[in-house]
């Protein structure tokens, strides 16, 4: 009730297209909702990202990198 | 005003999700199931073991084109290789996920249920203070509708979404998910006068779970990794998997690569609120030691289906009418969830000199593999056994379990 898909995405930077699947396991921990599957297809809302870096430790196959905690 | 109305909306079209709809709309109930993705149960997200055919078959005819592979038995590799095999003729099955899926979901339909794919719920609507239906986006035509619902399901397995719009859980911590990566392989060796399911131990594989090769046909087998993110230092668990198929199949072709999480987490305190209730991997309902989920999923269906059909029928949907349904989940497979949670809580943390010596005592105790596998309680209480530090978290854990 306190969020919800909403229609900002933001460009492509943090998932990399070639590996990710989006089999939904960076979206399960993500505590704010920034990674959501749609359909088949991972979309990142950045507004909502605060770069705790979960995201990348679950994500099976280092699809994602999270703009703070690689520098 | 919804733009349209249906007793019962039902969030995800796999086993949970179609099984509740097949018990609400048998029982003369309007039901609709929302299902994101273009094709039911594609792709695959799932190692594909269940149990043995007299519990599969509670929930559907466990046809031979469901059936990939039986399985007679379990061989446990332990962290320094030992191996202890049992045979357990008729243990259960490697099946066909995707046409497991569909299958169900046609059963929902021949029901009466109403099945929408490329169905996306963009969220949850509230009326005074309860949850009255879902904002729904088509995603073939892009167009964006609402639908009215006496009660919300949500089915929507690991991404479990819905239940945490309607209150009911948080995020999956790096400590409550199994980071998991699959190939299915053509050309292994399987072990003779099987089917058997491997289970290969220790941190040099997967730190915090297993690895596991479940077998497809003669010579194909699902192979694969599932790890605790926290405990990885960083590798991925498909790097883990490549390391694992050099040591178990260096030879063999890879089919197809699946990867995902997978629920381990406790039992969530409560299952429902007012006009919604969760089921599946959506309320950590899968096993959280072995991570197995389906069977889980459609019992919890059927608890839930039951208590929906009660609920609708006394015109209750109040989170008090529905907390049945938590009650009786708690009461029947949630007691052993609780269990194995603990226990896995203990285990997959040991180091693999002292995970070595309690396998060991694992396999030479008698009777903790009941008909329907490991008995919990008792896995618990071995791994207590002969080690005072362990014995002491087994106590907390007995103690603090609900």
């Amino acid at each position: 009730m306190r969020t919800e898909v909403n229609d900002k995405r933001s460009n492509e930077a943090a998932i990399d297209r070639e590996l990710c699947i989006a089999c939904g396991a960076c979206t399960a921990v993500c505590p704010t909702e920034a990674l959501i599957i749609v359909g088949i297809s991972l979309e990142f809302f950045d507004s909502r990202c605060i770069s705790c870096g979960v995201a990348q430790y679950a994500c099976p196959v280092g699809a994602l990198i999270c703009p703070v905690s690689t520098g | 005003m919804p733009d349209e109305r249906f007793d019962v909306v039902i969030i995800g079209a796999g086993p949970a999700g179609s099984r509740t709809a097949a018990v609400a709309a048998a029982n003369g109930f309007s039901v609709l199931v929302l299902e994101k993705r273009e094709r039911i149960g594609y792709p695959v997200r799932c190692a594909e073991a269940v149990g043995p055919r007299i519990d599969v078959e509670r929930f559907l005819e466990l046809e031979d084109r469901l059936i990939s592979s039986p399985v007679n038995g379990a061989i446990v590799f332990a962290p320094d290789g030992t191996k202890f095999k049992a045979k357990m003729p008729g243990v259960g099955f490697v099946i066909d996920r995707e046409l497991f899926d569909q299958s169900l979901a046609d059963i929902a339909g021949k029901n009466g249920a109403v099945v929408r794919t490329s169905s996306q719920v963009m969220g949850l609507i509230e009326e005074d203070g309860r949850i009255a239906g879902v904002k729904v986006k088509d995603l073939e035509n892009d167009t964006d509708y609402t639908v009215g619902a006496r009660i919300v399901v949500g089915a929507d397995g690991i991404e479990a979404i819905s239940p945490r719009w309607a209150g009911l859980r948080r995020a999956f911590g790096l400590d409550e998910i199994f980071s998991c990566a699959e190939f299915t392989v053509e050309g292994i060796e399987l072990e003779p006068d099987g089917p058997f399911i491997e289970f290969h131990l220790g941190r040099r594989f997967a730190p915090g779970g297993y690895a596991w090769v479940f077998p497809k046909g003669p010579s194909s087998a699902n192979v694969g990794v599932g790890v605790k993110p926290s405990m990885t230092n960083g590798k991925k668990a498909i790097d883990f998997l490549g390391d694992f198929l050099e040591h178990r199949c260096p030879g063999a072709r890879v089919k197809r690569t699946i990867v995902g999480g997978c629920g381990a987490a406790r039992e969530l305190q409560s299952l429902a609120t007012d006009g919604f209730l969760v089921v599946g991997e959506a309320a950590n309902h899968n096993n959280p030691f072995s991570g197995g989920g389906i069977i889980n999923a459609l019992e919890a269906a059927d608890i839930a289906g039951g208590v929906i059909c009660e609920a609708l029928g006394e015109n209750d949907t109040s989170a008090g009418r529905l907390s049945v349904y938590t009650k009786k989940w708690k009461k029947s497979v949630g007691r052993n969830n609780t269990l194995f949670y603990h226990a896995a809580e203990i285990f997959y943390r040991l180091e693999d000199a002292e995970m070595d010596r309690m396998i060991r005592r694992l396999t030479s105790t008698p009777g903790i593999i009941g008909e329907k596998g490991v008995k919990p309680l008792k896995m618990l209480l071995v791994l207590g056994a002969g080690n005072p530090k362990i014995m002491f978290k087994v106590i907390g854990a007995l103690i603090k379990k609900r």
